[in-house]
């Protein structure tokens, strides 16, 4: 019995040594955000400095932006990045900060609902806004903190002629006569899939509804086949399109394709192809909607070894000219910071707008009805997609 | 009398003398090491896949909640991940279908064009034969995708898809229909391709080591060549047939890109897009490990079926020591047409792609040939324009150069380990053969083949995570891709070996040389040229891996990361030419190991 | 050279048994000759006794070294035992030349480097192979292999060589030419030859003993003469001569302590022992070599030319007498027309009886008809 007692004790005693101290880490990070929310730039700068010396700053994101080294210039901080793809990046954080192994300090990952809860619900992720910029990033914007936005839009190839205007309603997507518009396939791209969860809302319903009167000249009247105009439009347009794995491949598809070829992709990609074909159709006033927005989120571990550093990047990132370097020179990319409304050259060159133009024609992730939908409209829309 | 009795030796010392005889025989000791250490190193991976689909998740206990009005949470055991699954037609039976289809004719289409390739360098005076050997292996060494990209730059044309206009249509008119363009006949077709030169390699081996008495017997009995081909030739290559079937049956089933590239545009969906797709979704994940399940038993299936073949008939001893004389069937006029259409099809398969990334690389504007330059190889400047940092040209592109040095490191250490172990195993199941063992380890080595490769990365990031000396580590990469590509050092460790007569090495021990020497001296030197593709084959797919390492690695370490950094960022000048490099160090490396030990990937026994 | 001994040797695998309880004792110097079918478990005799397959019981030993003892857990690997053994496949390295291959083995025993040359060209001399040195043995034709696989196995000097049908492969006259040579290699070089064969002719002209097989069991172990003339039963009889010994169906009534009156194919005749012998039952078997069936005018016997088979130097001549057919063999060509009338004799004192349940023999002696 002794013998067994102490057995149990000695177990015990390894198992209060090998048991986390998260408990501990995480009010420290925690302190460490909250301290860092205050601080000017310059202060957190010091405090980073000293926290981290020479040592790297972990940053794991969903973009590959972050390699850009001007923070690095601007800071004298070393980073370290890695940008697995779409959900690989939640693997990670599962495996890391789930096992409070450390593995990055900053996390810059995409979709609303995966972030609130899969991460944030377990306590692996901390927002972090500064107060410099509470005022001017919308409350929406805030917990989480969206780092960047990026838009995906309906492209077409104009064959020359650009008074075409080709499409003037979303609705001609559906129609066999434009069959094959080129699109991601949601259920390899979160932020595909989280569009057409979006569109489900009441508003987005609404507009459907207006740009179906004016298309077909008639009030959309349920077949009782669909729960809501929405998804009609969702489905006719899943079966009507073609999926194509890769943002590139749809540009080049589209801008080498007949004229009248369209697909739904990332407006950045204009830059990579030759654009003299294509036209954005939310530049032709499309009816309906003209493509999509979706936020990027800046998270810190919660078991991160440098908070006050990756406090310091996410401030970098929020500042006007972080953004330029990291994303502004692009077009396709739009500051939470109000105060950064300025296109570059580059985004006028293609006609880019700023964030507040999108803001009616684009379905924007939508936390809250993502939220609420989201298993009904993601089984319809995974069934759609594997009957094809 | 008694003192006799006095010496008779212990129980003990019996069992003892046992154990030791037992493990005096180097196959026995090394049969025993491969089994503990396969099967440490895959019922892990095992175990965690079985879990995964018995089990729900966090994101899967909300879903089957929400959906179902479960109250499962997180950890649950489960058995709905096996009933959703198999009750889709859409997400599991129509594409399991398609992939048994795809990979069907894939085999089929590597055999034909890998075995016909092979008798014609093996048995026939066909011209070139040095150049067309050394060509045809190119589409392995290329990543699967870039041949279907080929595949439709040439065949796209302006009634299919976007309408954009492909080679054929521009140079000839000639529109394919959209059946050809995409679907299950390009997938299973550049499949086909990609895995021809492992049935050349594997069936080609045989061939060469096949005495051609073998043949010649039969034509003395006035046998017709067809019937020469059906009734010896073929039996006797059965088992390199059954090995290519396998390996490309399951390659087929397991590969992505070729399908999302050329399958899904023309909504042909295999298992392993639906795979990927309920992976990526942490809320259906498990249905994924289900879909994994599914594809290991097929593997298993395939295995026994393997197994059984070669088991029941004879395997086929065909270096013997005793050398025979090979004769060349005489093509006589045919020759000249048959290399011109090798020419052809070579020029289609093997080279045109690797101009097509030359090229690719020198343009401005993509598909444009009027703006060529050679910034992207030489600038020292950043050439990623106002978008992207790209570095300096690619000659010139620090980055390029860390991760190209990463990879092939990587994939240096890997070969090493995985070619010796190959070697080994082989060694140890030819001497065994028969044994329980034996089919344990040769089964073994094969598991790691059927999980998918997203799948093996990440249960060893869990691994990683437990054992956290290994994070981050090249040491990880080794580990994962050492077990991922054990199976082709395996396979053809195994065959060369059981083509190895048992008195070839019985003659070396007679003489007293200890079984290093033996291995060394005789052994290796005799089959070097299959040994060295057991080397060759895993460094070549772990220069070109990413879904294995990209959970393990951050940026920079491998050259593939970047590869898919430029890909993502759509600089196609630079991932062109980063995979003409790619290319081009493959072949460097088998031309140089050629050059120094006589052997390469493409021959089946040098040794002179 | 030393002397072998096996003891209750036994190999099994699983249930099936290859060796049953095998004793031989192989001379100094002998040259023996494991003789019989494929599969009667020569080869695996063989093997074992170089120490390339291990027994399931048993003792074997070169004098009194015991190499093998599965009472003892003695096993000594073979590269120990100081044996040569020639494959039947030659198993010639074929990525070394020749040298190489007759170099191979020496090297490994740490010979010096003057010596292995020295001894290689000996060998290249010996088998008068010296023009082939520098190829590759797949540029030699089948019997130039075997020279140098013969080369290859005497280089190191074994004490005792182990040859595993060494000349199944080659062609008729070479065989022949080889079977001159390892005889006279076998005087030269002095050592113990250990041979197996299936051909019962190479085992007679070669070997100073005979060690017959059949099913794993040893079935005669004596000089090649004592093996034709007095097989131990009526397997040894029918497996060695050519052609083979006639075997007929007889009856036999013990008359005296060495004679018996004896009925066989209708005649009844009586058989004069060259020993003292018992009688199990009275159903035996007459065996009767070719040789012993002289045809002349004079003979006791009548039956009908069923084939005659002129060979040049003899004929053989099968006699058919009633449902059974005889061979007889004379000297010289004599061409009978088919279906003629025979007459012939038996002569001599080799004639044989065996229990036809046993199969054992039981006397031998002469057959006189009264």
């Amino acid at each position: 019995m002794k013998k067994a007692a102490a057995l149990l004790l000695a177990l015990v005693m390894c198992m209060s040594i090998l048991l986390p101290v998260s408990a501990l880490a995480e009010t420290d990070v925690q302190k460490a955000i909250a301290e860092a929310a205050k601080m000017s730039w310059d202060e957190l700068l010091a405090k980073a400095k000293e926290e981290i010396g020479d040592n790297q700053l972990v940053i794991w994101s969903n973009t590959s932006r972050v390699k850009e080294d001007s923070f690095t210039a601007k800071t004298g901080i070393n980073i370290l990045t890695d940008n697995p793809d779409d959900s690989k990046i939640y693997e990670r954080l599962e495996q890391e900060v789930g096992n409070n192994v450390y593995g990055a300090d900053l996390y810059l990952l995409q979709d609303c609902f995966m972030l609130t809860n899969f991460a944030i619900s377990s306590g692996w992720l901390l927002n972090y806004v500064p107060d410099e910029y509470k005022p001017v990033i919308l409350e929406s914007d805030q917990d989480p903190l969206v780092a960047i936005y990026l838009n995906r839009v309906f492209i077409y190839n104009d064959g020359g002629d650009k008074e075409a205007k080709k499409f003037k309603n979303v609705w001609q997507f559906t129609e066999p006569e434009f069959k094959g518009t080129e699109f991601k396939n949601p259920m390899l791209e979160k932020s595909s899939l989280n569009f057409l969860v979006s569109l489900t809302s009441e508003k987005w319903q609404a507009r459907l509804a207006e740009a179906y009167k004016s298309y077909y000249g008639k009030d959309w009247v349920s077949t009782g086949e669909f729960q809501n105009i929405s998804y009609e439009w969702i489905y006719k347009f899943l079966m009507n399109c073609t999926f194509v794995s890769k943002d590139s491949t749809i540009a080049s598809d589209v801008a080498g394709g007949a004229p009248g070829s369209a697909g739904l992709f990332v407006f950045s990609k204009l830059r990579s192809v030759d654009a003299t074909n294509l036209t954005v159709c939310a530049n032709d006033g499309i009816e309906g909607f003209a493509g999509l927005m979706y936020p990027i989120y800046a998270q810190i571990a919660a078991n991160a070894k440098y908070p006050y550093a990756a406090c310091l990047y996410v401030n970098y990132l929020l500042s006007g000219e972080g953004y330029y370097n990291i994303f502004g020179k692009e077009m396709g990319t739009y500051s939470v910071n109000s105060s950064t409304t300025e296109l570059s050259e580059n985004a006028k060159k293609f006609n880019d707008q700023p964030l507040s133009f999108w803001q009616d024609c684009l379905v924007f992730e939508d936390p809250a009805h993502v939220q609420n939908v989201y298993f009904e409209a993601t089984d319809l829309i995974s069934q759609w997609c594997a009957s094809k | 009398m008694n003192k006799s009795d006095a010496k008779k030796p212990s129980r003990f010392s019996n069992a003892l003398y046992a154990v030791r005889s037992y493990f005096s025989v180097q196959a026995n000791v090394l049969i025993v090491v491969f089994a503990i250490l396969l099967i440490v190193l895959t019922v892990y991976p095992l175990y965690s896949v079985f879990r995964s689909a018995f089990t729900v998740g966090k994101m899967e206990a909300m879903r089957y909640n929400t959906l179902m009005h479960t109250k499962l949470s997180d950890g649950d055991l489960t058995l709905l991940n096996f009933r959703m699954l198999l009750t889709d037609e859409f997400k599991f039976w129509r594409p399991l279908w398609n992939s048994l289809r795809m990979s069907a004719y894939a085999s089929l289409i590597a055999i034909l064009l890998g075995g016909t390739f092979a008798f014609l360098i093996t048995r026939t005076d066909i011209r070139y034969k040095k150049f067309f050997s050394s060509v045809f292996i190119f589409p392995y060494i290329m990543p699967s995708w870039t041949l279907a990209l080929v595949w439709k730059n040439v065949f796209a044309n302006s009634h299919v898809g976007t309408g954009i206009v492909g080679m054929l249509e521009s140079l000839t008119g000639v529109c394919v229909p959209g059946w050809a363009v995409y679907g299950i006949f390009p997938c299973s077709l550049v499949m086909g391709i990609h895995y021809a030169p492992f049935a050349y390699i594997l069936i080609g081996g045989t061939l060469r080591n096949m005495d051609a008495n073998l043949e010649e017997a039969a034509t003395i009995l006035q046998a017709s060549r067809g019937r020469i081909l059906r009734k010896i030739t073929v039996p006797i290559v059965m088992p390199a047939l059954f090995s290519t079937v396998l390996l490309v049956f399951s390659s087929t089933m397991a590969s992505y890109a070729v399908p999302v590239f050329v399958g899904s545009p023309g909504n042909f969906f295999v298992l392993s897009t639906q795979l990927s797709q309920l992976y990526n979704t942490m809320a259906t994940r498990g249905q994924s490990y289900v879909m994994t399940i599914v594809l290991i038993l097929f593997g298993v299936m395939l295995l026994g079926i393997n197994t059984w073949f070669t088991g029941k008939r004879k395997s086929f001893t065909t270096v013997t020591g005793k050398s025979g004389q090979v004769s060349y069937i005489k093509l006589g006029r045919a020759n000249t047409l048959i290399a011109i259409i090798l020419v052809i099809v070579l020029f289609l398969i093997a080279i045109f792609p690797i101009i097509s990334f030359a090229l690719e690389s020198m343009v401005e504007v993509q598909g444009n040939y009027s703006t060529l330059t050679l910034k992207y190889w030489l600038s020292r400047e950043d050439v990623g324009g106002f978008a992207v940092n790209a570095g300096h040209g690619i000659l010139f592109n620090g980055m390029i150069w860390s991760a190209m040095w990463g990879s092939i490191k990587l994939s240096l250490i890997v070969s090493l380990i995985v070619g010796t172990c190959g070697i080994l195993i082989g060694y140890a199941v030819a001497r065994k053969r028969g044994t329980k063992l034996a089919g344990l380890v040769s089964g073994l080595a094969f598991f790691p083949y059927l999980v998918p490769s997203m799948a093996f990365g990440a249960i060893f990031l869990a691994v990683s995570s437990r054992l956290t000396f290994l994070r981050g580590t090249l040491l990880l990469l080794v580990i994962v891709g050492s077990i991922k590509y054990l199976p082709f050092a395996s396979r053809s460790g195994t065959n060369s070996m059981m083509q190895l007569s048992g008195e070839i090495e019985e003659a070396a021990v007679i003489v007293g040389a200890s079984w290093p020497k033996r291995m060394l001296r005789v052994l290796f030197p005799i089959q070097k040229s299959s040994f060295i593709s057991g080397y060759l084959l895993p460094f070549i797919s772990c220069m070109r891996e990413l879904s294995l390492f990209v959970l393990l690695t951050t940026d920079g370490m491998l050259i593939t990361k970047l590869l898919s950094y430029f890909d993502e960022k759509a600089v196609s000048q630079m991932s062109n030419g980063i995979n003409l490099l790619i290319v081009i160090i493959v072949l460097l490396v088998n031309f140089t190991i050629n050059k120094l030990t006589g052997a390469s990937i493409d021959k089946g026994v040098g040794g002179n | 050279m030393p002397k072998i001994t096996l003891t209750n040797v036994t190999k099994q695998w699983g249930k099936f048994i290859g060796v049953n309880d095998l004793n031989l004792e192989i001379e100094d110097g002998a040259f023996v000759t494991l003789l019989g079918s494929s599969g009667c478990g020569k080869t695996t005799t063989l093997r074992m006794i170089a120490g390339l397959e291990t027994p399931t019981k048993g003792e074997i030993r070169f004098d009194d070294r015991i190499m093998f003892s599965s009472e003892k857990n003695i096993n000594i690997p073979p590269a120990k035992r100081e044996v040569g053994f020639l494959f039947q496949n030659y198993a010639l390295w074929p990525h070394m030349t020749v040298t190489q291959n007759i170099a191979f083995g020496l090297e490994t025993l740490k010979w010096k480097k003057a010596d292995i040359s020295a001894r290689v060209a000996e060998m290249l001399k010996t088998m008068r192979i010296e023009q082939f040195a520098e190829r590759y043995p797949a540029e030699l034709s089948g019997g130039q292999q075997q020279r140098v696989a013969i080369a290859r196995t005497l280089a190191p000097k074994p004490r005792v060589l182990f040859m595993d049908e060494p000349l199944s492969n080659l062609d008729a006259k070479l065989r022949g030419e080889m079977r001159t040579e390892l005889k006279r290699l076998h005087k030269d070089t002095g050592s113990t030859f250990v041979y197996v064969t299936h051909d019962q002719l190479e085992a007679m002209t070669l070997s100073s003993r005979i060690c017959m097989m059949n099913e794993g069991v040893l079935q005669q172990y004596a000089p090649p003469l004592e093996v034709y003339n007095r097989p131990a039963n009526l397997f040894v009889a029918d497996f060695v001569g050519n052609p083979s010994m006639n075997i007929v169906d007889a009856r036999a009534v013990k008359t005296g302590p060495r004679t018996a009156e004896i009925e066989f194919l209708g005649r009844r005749a009586a058989f004069q022992a060259n020993e003292d012998f018992e009688l199990p039952s009275d159903k035996v078997s007459l065996g009767i070599r070719p040789e012993f069936l002289p045809i002349s005018q004079d003979g006791d016997m009548e039956g009908m030319a069923y084939s005659t088979l002129p060979a040049g130097m003899e004929t053989t001549v099968k006699i058919k007498v009633g449902d059974t057919i005889l061979s007889s063999v004379v000297f010289g060509a004599i061409d009978y027309e088919t279906d003629a009338k025979i007459r012939f004799g038996i002569s001599g004192s080799g004639i044989l009886i065996f229990d036809q349940e046993t199969g054992g023999r039981l006397a031998s002696g002469r057959v006189v008809f009264q």
